[in-house]
């Protein structure tokens, strides 16, 4: 006779299956605090381009607009990731 | 502007603008089973029940609701388990952000429709979509789940089709 097998060939109901049918707040958008800030992420639209200077001044003046952060603010300052750390620099970081 | 309506059997109030959406009132009402997906009626994901009727509740306009009856999946929270099981068994729910929206449809169908065929449930689910793409183990648990609520023990008691919060038209 075949022996019935636990696993093999048997459905697994995965840990998280009944949370995600009953509609359980799991995702980013049902525990992100509603006043929380957002942030945008705006990418170069010049492939392997070199930026030397940044005119934040317009951004900063839009309604709403808390902080523009970019790598000329980092402790330490230096070079935008990816570069490999400078022991005579701060701590990277992201 | 205020109004007022039936959320899950509980009388409700909110403040809203003439441009509010019903998606946006339900989520601050904590019910988080309703997903914000497209926002253009195109997805099922934000699908709840108005006056027993699923209908897209990013695209009902709030001020529609005021007097009315809506339903979400945390008001039908056993036979969202009870569904849902013979969903998780298929793997049907893999990502799980359009499980909700699903549901909402299927519990309808299984009220509105006497043994679909798979032809039937198909067109009737035609608006929840799954980019997941599982919609062949879906159906699987959609068929399995109304063969057993016909053929006798289900998992619901007799009766109470609704569970005991639920309830069309609340």
């Amino acid at each position: 006779m075949k022996e019935k097998k636990r696993y093999v060939g048997a459905p697994v109901i995965k840990k998280d299956a009944m949370a995600l049918v009953t509609g359980k707040p799991v995702y980013t958008q049902d525990i992100a605090p509603k006043d929380c800030l957002v942030v945008k992420v705006l990418r170069s639209p010049h492939a392997h381009a070199l930026i030397q200077e940044m005119d934040i001044s317009q951004a900063l003046a839009v309604d709403g607009i808390v902080a523009v952060l970019n790598w000329m603010m980092r402790p330490g300052g230096g070079l935008p990731w990816p570069v490999r750390p400078i022991r005579s620099q701060a701590p990277m970081t992201v | 502007m205020e109004i007022q309506f039936t959320l899950n059997g509980k009388k409700v109030k909110a403040q809203i603008t003439p441009s509010t959406v019903l998606l946006d009132v339900v989520r601050e009402k904590g019910c988080y089973s309703v997903k914000r997906g497209c926002e253009t009626s195109n997805c099922g994901l934000c699908t709840v029940w108005l006056d027993g009727m699923p209908v897209l509740s990013c695209s009902t306009l709030a001020a529609r609701v005021e007097g009315r009856a809506v339903t979400t999946l945390e008001g039908l929270a056993r036979e969202a388990e009870a569904f849902g099981l013979y969903l998780a068994r298929e793997g049907g729910e893999q990502c799980g952000f359009c499980s909700p929206g699903l549901i909402m449809n299927v519990l309808a169908m299984e009220r509105e429709l006497d043994h679909p065929d798979p032809e039937a449930i198909r067109e009737f689910l035609a608006g929840n979509l799954c980019r997941c793409t599982g919609y062949a183990s879906q159906l699987r648990a959609i068929e399995n789940y109304l063969a057993d609520r016909c053929s006798g023990p289900g998992d619901r008691e007799e009766g109470q089709p609704c569970g005991e919060q639920g309830g069309i038209g609340g």
